[in-house]
């Protein structure tokens, strides 16, 4: 889904054919190596939605590239996934962020915020059954246990920390925007 | 329903710097009931020293309300030279004036005004064998470690019997093991007096005792969605492989 | 460190610090005043005399001195002027006169002289040819006393001399213009001629000044001694200054060693404020070594902080001490002047300036570098992690038997100072006050030791609080109260030596003057020791025809050079009741020697004149006087505080000895059943013919006496206030820093809920402790002090010294300093108090 609209949102941002899609993606996304083929399918499945449509064969460049375009309902499908958060704590929000354009940046300010709150949400159910003091002579199982809580813990901390500092840096992009703050 | 203990309304707070504006706190809001545990996380310089001196009352906000047990305490701490609430208890850091004072006299130092000796004792003694540290009484402060400082400093923040206790980064300097204890202990002190406990930490890990959690950064402070019905709390995220 | 550098950082780094560096420099600054204004005081009078003795004797080496006020006859100049060898002889005529203006009267000192003065080198008749001054029947006013006096060149004013009375021209004015300094000198000049008209002593000089070619001096003195014959003394030319210092000496011992204790307690207030420095200093040099400065640089920064406030709290000083010597301490001369021509011009020497900016300058570099150098010693890191606590506090305690050793040492030393050498006060006060300093940190510390024991007594957080904080900064807590302590010691221990001198003295006033309920002597300050010549014939023949008056007898007395001593003789009339007070003979039996004197060839001297006689209790030795007499010592007396000593003689031996029937007063026995009022009344009435003379009742002289006396000693209760003031302000400021400086901590103890009240209790316990401590311990060694110096001032000076234990002095010191400033140290503590406990996370 979040990869389809990452697609999406690249073709509306100027329409292309899929190993130019590729490569757009390459370079805004480090640490992912998504080949021409990787794109084909996505462009399939929003073709299918009417999201996007071939363009005109007639205008065909010579070799053989098919070009893509997004069509009204692909805006506004776009819009939808973009302004309305996505079912938190998955990888969508990456993608939004790749793909994001200005006027997106107070929505996802919202949806980080939200993200945020889950996180939270998270932490809050994994304390509701923290035990006594920690003290690993006496058993060592609530020992293990707490250590591997406080593991999973970090990592929703490196999230929630990540998040502030997205939240953070695209606050301050709107406040320049607009210095009345 | 019961009034909460401490209610922050849209709090804001702001500091200058020559010419250059830094908002630490953005409209807060936040309840806290008796009893309660809650823990605010924060990165360096996220502003949670000053979310916890507004909410102790020792330092004013710029607009918004502070209500502890019915009492306006941004007016109050815009009187000069007020002192902390009587209800309120703060953990603080720096050890005795008097290098060879006895831990004892120390915790019961807050104690002296109101009562008699004796009886200032008793309640320090009780306030360190709540936390575990009664075998600290006879010690000096050059002698005790960071974490048996930490407990000392507990005990005299609960000498008074306070029914707020307020604590930032509690668990500064410690192991895992002593982390572990100071918050168990914490959340004991919160659940057998009644006693509310506001801490701040810079580790989510150290959220794990609370009661609540919030966060806080670039003067915004975020809450759980389902605060009142935790239990309720049962879609686990699917997908979990894909946030990574 | 190039000096350019040095002074950026300096610059960038006071700023920081001003208030501590100005606490600093105030406190260096008020001793360096006192210190300066004290010299000043004590110098301008030596000066005075020393300017009078230049302006008159220029490059003379010799002169030769008539030992009575009578002169000796001035034929004797041309056999001076055949001596081979002397280049130029000037006479000389002088005597204590009283000049009357339209603006009031004043004593000065009429000296008659002619053009040959001028020829000796000297400035005073600089200028005026021979000829002009022999033709001008007229004196020369010096600016300082024709101003007050409200004369102008051609008036005429009135001059009391020798107990006439003559109506002057005033023919001149001179000013510093003409004379220099002179112009401060209350010498009023006349031609040799007019002046022996005026003292009706035709045909006399006092004395002949002598300039001789170098290489002759020797053989000339010989020969003027031969000529003298033993009836006049040959001295040195400037032997006046010598007399003087003799004289001005207990005056000076006294003031000198209070300037001393004033610079002790500036140089503490100081070291104090480097105290409240010490912890920044440390910081600045563990970060320059941390920064890889080596220690070259570090002293650089250090001496040069030193220099700046030495010399800026020295020029403030000096600036600080000319305000109050202008405007506090008045060169005094009290009875002085009566005997000498002692001006009450201010003179600031170069040495005086020398001597306080480099006393201020030590004192910046002793209190800049005596809390530094434990930080120099000290591993650089050590620093840079001070937790801020002063753990040196400990020390004290581990170093406490050394203190008590030491100051046992120290007070034992004082003790057999006291015993055997009295004499050495000085040493013995070092000696004291190093015993007092050493003992208050063991005080302090036994008492807040035991305070802290007591603490569980009470219902209260102050006690803890204050004995708290001032365990734990136990350097400062003793620096402050030794401020107190030292302040409260110097004023306990000069202020009640002062009064046991004056209690002392008091009584001889009495003694001397009760004799005879009405006195008649000629006008002017000699009232007070009737030493002025008059013919008593005519005052008597008047006298005798008034009812009320019983009899009339003769006083006589003058002044006495023995040795390097102007001695006071009193010669009573034989038939005086007490011709001795009886309550100031030290050796003999009084009834006995008062009929020895009574029946003539006997004297009584005070200590020092019977030791420079070299006699003993029934020794005979033969008197310098005018006509050398012997005569036979019948007891010691003390000096009736005239400290360079006293002679009595009967008015009939006097007589004798002195080639004189002149008297110096005349004592008025009463008929019984006439007051002393109605006596006087009649007196004045019977002398109205004699414009010169005036009566007085014997209280009337007793009180003269006294305030003559109290105004030459007032100098020390003024000094001794002001250093009291200052110290209190003093500590008021060590204490307001000390207060200031921990607000932090102040706020950070709100934190536990200790409100603004309790805080500042504490602090007010904190100050009550301290000035308590500091201030006891002072009092009770300077109680001690008393005893030591009222000893000193009876063997140095032969003062009559009432012993006594001044413990309402020492009280009102103590209640001073601890109320001035504990009310001034309120005041910070109350606004630290009242700091909010935000200001705990304050940097």
């Amino acid at each position: 889904m979040s990869f389809q609209n990452a697609v999406l949102g690249l073709v509306i941002e100027r329409p292309g054919y899929g190993y130019e899609l590729a490569q757009r993606i390459n370079g805004r996304v480090t640490g992912l190596a998504v080949s021409g083929t990787a794109v084909y399918p996505a462009l399939v499945a929003l073709e299918t939605k009417g999201w996007v449509r071939r363009r005109d064969p007639t205008a065909r460049t010579g070799r053989g590239r098919i070009v893509f375009d997004p069509t009204h309902e692909g805006r506004e499908g776009f819009d939808a996934w973009m302004d309305h958060p996505s079912p938190p704590l998955r990888g969508d929000l990456r993608w939004k962020i790749t793909v994001a354009t200005f006027e997106k940046l107070p929505a996802l300010i919202e949806q980080t915020r939200e993200e945020e709150q889950a996180c939270l949400d998270r932490i809050e159910l994994l304390t509701s059954d923290a035990g006594g003091p920690l003290d690993p002579l006496a058993a060592w199982a609530p020992t293990g246990r707490l250590l591997l809580q406080r593991t999973d813990v970090k990592e929703l901390q490196m999230k929630i920390e990540a998040l502030q500092e997205v939240r953070a840096t695209m606050k301050q992009a709107l406040r320049q925007r607009s210095p009345r703050g | 329903m019961n009034r909460p203990l401490l209610s922050l309304d849209r709090v804001s707070k702001s500091y200058w710097r020559g010419r250059h504006e830094t908002l630490v706190l953005d409209e807060v809001s936040f309840e806290l009931d008796a009893g309660e545990f809650a823990a605010i996380f924060g990165q360096r310089a996220s502003g949670k020293t000053t979310l916890l001196r507004i909410a102790a009352g020792i330092e004013p906000c710029d607009s918004g309300s502070v209500t502890f047990d019915g009492e306006d305490l941004v007016s109050r701490a815009r009187r000069r030279g007020a002192s902390l609430h009587p209800r309120i208890g703060w953990m603080r850091r720096e050890g005795p004036f008097l290098p060879s004072m006895e831990m004892l006299d120390y915790v019961a130092l807050p104690l002296l005004r109101p009562l008699r000796h004796e009886e200032a004792h008793r309640l320090a003694t009780r306030a360190l064998r709540r936390i575990g540290a009664d075998h600290l009484a006879r010690a000096r402060w050059r002698e005790l470690s960071n974490a048996e400082r930490t407990l000392v400093m507990i005990a005299q923040a609960i000498v008074r019997e306070p029914a707020l206790l307020i604590a930032d980064d509690p668990t500064m300097g410690l192991s895992t093991t002593e982390r572990e204890d100071v918050l168990s202990h914490l959340r004991d002190i919160a659940e057998d007096t009644g006693m509310a406990v506001l801490m701040a930490v810079p580790d989510v890990p150290d959220m794990l005792r609370s009661h609540t959690v919030m966060s806080l950064s670039d003067g915004e402070l975020i809450r759980p969605t389902r605060r009142s019905a935790r239990a309720d709390v049962i879609e686990f995220p699917r997908g979990r492989g894909e946030s990574a | 460190m190039s000096p350019r550098n040095l002074v950026w950082f300096y610059v960038r780094r006071v700023r920081a610090r001003l208030v501590q560096e100005t606490f600093a420099a105030v406190g260096i600054a008020i001793g360096v005043a006192l210190l300066f204004a004290v010299l000043v005081s004590s110098r301008s009078l030596s000066a005075s005399i020393a300017q009078l003795t230049d302006g008159l004797v220029g490059h003379a080496q010799h002169q030769v001195v008539a030992r009575g006020p009578h002169g000796f006859d001035e034929r004797l100049l041309t056999r001076i002027g055949s001596i081979p060898g002397v280049e130029a002889a000037a006479p000389v005529l002088q005597m204590q006169a009283n000049v009357v203006g339209p603006g009031g009267h004043r004593v000065v000192t009429l000296l008659g002289a002619d053009a040959r003065l001028a020829e000796l080198g000297g400035t005073l008749l600089h200028g005026w040819s021979g000829g002009r001054l022999a033709q001008l029947q007229a004196l020369v006013l010096p600016t300082s006393v024709a101003r007050p006096l409200g004369v102008r060149f051609g008036q005429t004013v009135t001059l009391e001399v020798a107990g006439r009375v003559r109506q002057v021209t005033v023919g001149a004015v001179v000013g510093h213009d003409d004379v220099g300094p002179l112009a401060e000198t209350p010498a009023v000049v006349a031609p040799l001629q007019l002046g022996q008209q005026l003292t009706g002593m035709d045909g006399r000089v006092s004395r002949v000044f002598v300039r001789a070619a170098p290489d002759r001096a020797d053989a000339v003195k010989r020969a003027l001694e031969s000529l003298a014959a033993g009836r006049l003394d040959v001295r040195p030319a400037d032997s006046e200054a010598r007399l003087f210092a003799e004289a001005a000496f207990p005056a000076n011992q006294s003031a000198e060693l209070f300037a001393g204790i004033s610079a002790l307690v500036g140089f503490l207030f100081a070291l104090n404020a480097m105290l409240l420095m010490t912890r920044e200093r440390r910081r600045l040099i563990a970060e320059l070594r941390m920064s890889g400065y080596g220690l070259r640089a570090v002293l650089q920064v250090v001496v040069f902080d030193a220099v700046v406030l030495g010399v800026v709290a020295s020029l403030m000083g000096v600036g600080l001490g000319e305000l109050l010597s202008l405007h506090v301490f008045h060169p005094s001369p009290g009875y002085l002047s009566i005997a000498f021509p002692v001006g009450n011009g201010r003179t600031v020497q170069a040495t005086t300036i020398i001597l306080a900016v480099a006393a201020g300058m030590l004192a910046a570099v002793l209190a800049t570098f005596v809390p530094l150098a434990a930080a120099l010693r000290a591993q650089a890191l050590d620093e840079v992690q001070d937790d801020g606590l002063d753990e040196r506090s400990g020390r004290i305690g581990q170093k406490r038997w050394w203190l008590f050793i030491g100051s046992a040492a120290c007070l034992a030393i004082t003790t057999a100072i006291l015993v055997f050498a009295p004499g050495s006060a000085q040493l013995g006060m070092g000696t004291l006050v190093g015993s007092m300093l050493l003992t208050l940190p063991v005080v302090l510390t036994s008492v807040l030791g035991f305070a802290y024991r007591l603490r569980r007594r009470f219902k209260s957080v102050v006690p803890m609080l204050a004995v708290g904080e001032l365990l734990s900064a136990g350097n400062r807590s003793v620096g402050i109260a030794a401020i107190a302590a030292i302040a409260v010691f110097g004023s306990t221990a000069i202020e009640g030596a002062h009064r046991d001198l004056q209690r002392g003295l008091d009584p001889n006033a009495a003694e001397l003057n009760r004799v005879a309920p009405v006195w008649v002597t000629p006008r002017g300050v000699s009232d007070t020791l009737p030493t002025t010549p008059f013919d008593p014939a005519p005052a008597i023949r008047a006298l005798a025809r008034d009812p009320s008056v019983r009899a009339v007898q003769v006083y006589r007395g003058s002044f006495l050079d023995v040795g390097d001593r102007r001695s006071w003789v009193i010669a009573p009339p034989r038939g005086a009741r007490d011709p001795i007070p009886p309550t100031q003979v030290i050796t003999g039996s009084v009834g006995h020697a008062t009929a020895l004197l009574r029946s003539g060839g006997w004297f009584v001297a005070s200590q020092a004149i019977a030791t420079a006689l070299g006699a003993h209790v029934g020794d005979a030795i033969t008197l310098q006087s005018p006509r050398p007499t012997r005569l036979r010592l019948a007891a010691i007396t003390t000096n009736f505080g005239w400290s360079p000593g006293t002679l009595v003689l009967n008015a009939d031996d006097y007589a004798r000895a002195w080639a004189t029937m002149d008297a110096s007063a005349l004592q008025v026995a009463l008929m019984p059943g006439v007051s002393a009022q109605a006596g006087l009344r009649a007196v004045q009435h019977a002398l109205s013919g004699q414009a010169a003379l005036a009566a007085h009742t014997a209280r009337q002289r007793e009180d003269a006496a006294r305030a003559t006396t109290r105004d030459g000693l007032s100098r020390l209760t003024h000094i001794a206030t002001l250093v009291l003031l200052a110290a209190a302000f003093a500590m008021a400021a060590a204490m307001g820093g000390m207060v200031w400086q921990r607000r932090r901590r102040l706020a950070d103890l709100k934190l536990t809920g200790i409100g603004s009240r309790a805080l500042w209790h504490g602090l007010l316990l904190e100050s009550a402790i301290l000035l308590g401590v500091g201030c006891t311990v002072g009092a009770l060694y300077g109680l001690y002090g008393e005893q030591l110096l009222g000893r000193a001032l009876n063997t140095v000076t032969g003062f009559p010294v009432a012993h006594s234990i001044g413990a309402t002095v020492a009280l009102g010191s103590l209640a001073l300093v601890t109320l001035v400033a504990g009310l001034i140290a309120a005041l910070p503590g109350y606004l630290a108090a009242r700091i909010p406990a935000e200001a705990a996370f304050r940097d």
